[in-house]
């Protein structure tokens, strides 16, 4: 039994997920790069999202969705919608790493969606590459 | 004997499976952002010249053209029925044409699309309307075509 105390403590020493100041992954970010504009009925645009990675290892981002805020009561929720990314990217250590987003506007789109400004809201998961 | 190897053998996997879960760690990342939708800017229904030979009675092929000032193409969707105004004593609505819906055809962004309308003089059109330019108010719907 003293045995078996021994081996767990070792154990217990020698595992890293001690505690969570440890854990390497600190949220990365995701920004704008520029202006975009030009969202028409049944177009698109490209709208180009900065992710930084603030770890001192690199990240490999699996997922980035964008949620579309509605920015007029005159114009649908599901009028404009953002692509999910389409292949999963290196981010390098302490480095940014910029990608194209594809903006869709419904071609159903009413008057109420002119001149309009669509707040986006990213999410992302990244693992270790 | 055979009992304590069995619980050191349980925590040896409980341990490595915490370091597994380690390696194979993952982070979150959000931001916000914005993009916008552009204006559109309205349209101009204007007259060809060259469509002439209205009788009472008789029905002519009459063509406008329609701009497309937006950075975008277009399609319209509809022309609206029109009827002539009163001119030099021929009454009004003595010439109409009736409303056209989803013609063929795109206009392309920065340019001008052209449509062939049906004009008919009413059979009891009076003299003063003969050698008459007919004016008809038209309205055009458009809408975005990318």
């Amino acid at each position: 039994m003293r045995r078996a105390l021994i081996v767990l403590a070792v154990l217990l020493a020698l595992s890293p997920v001690s505690n969570a100041a440890d854990n390497p992954a600190k949220a990365f970010t995701i920004a704008d790069v520029g202006t975009v504009t030009g969202l028409v009925p049944g177009g698109t645009v490209t709208r180009k999202v900065r992710v930084t990675n603030p770890n001192n290892q690199d990240i490999k981002v699996t997922r980035l969705d964008t949620s579309v805020g509605r920015p007029s009561p005159n114009c649908p929720a599901n009028a404009v919608t953002v692509d999910a990314l389409a292949a999963p990217f290196l981010v390098a250590k302490n480095a940014s790493a910029d990608v194209p987003l594809t903006v869709r506007m419904t071609s159903s789109a009413p008057n109420g969606c002119r001149n309009l400004t669509f707040p986006l809201t990213y999410s992302g998961t990244a693992i270790k590459p | 004997m055979r009992k304590r190897t069995a619980v050191i053998a349980g925590i040896a996997v409980l341990a490595i499976g915490g370091g597994v879960a380690y390696a194979a760690w993952s982070s979150t990342g959000s931001g916000s952002g914005s993009v916008g939708s552009t204006t559109s800017a309205n349209s101009t229904i204007s007259a060809v010249d060259g469509a002439g030979g209205l009788y009472p009675g008789h029905t002519v092929s009459y063509q406008v053209t329609i701009n497309n000032p937006n950075s975008y193409p277009v399609r319209v969707t509809g022309i609206s029925a029109g009827s002539s105004t009163l001119v030099n004593g021929c009454a009004a609505g003595t010439v109409t044409s009736p409303a056209v819906t989803n013609p063929a055809g795109t206009i392309a962004a920065g340019q001008t699309g052209t449509y062939t309308l049906q004009a008919t003089m009413s059979a009891d059109a009076t003299d003063e309307c003969k050698s008459q330019s007919f004016t008809m108010p038209l309205t055009a719907t458009l809408e975005s075509a990318a």
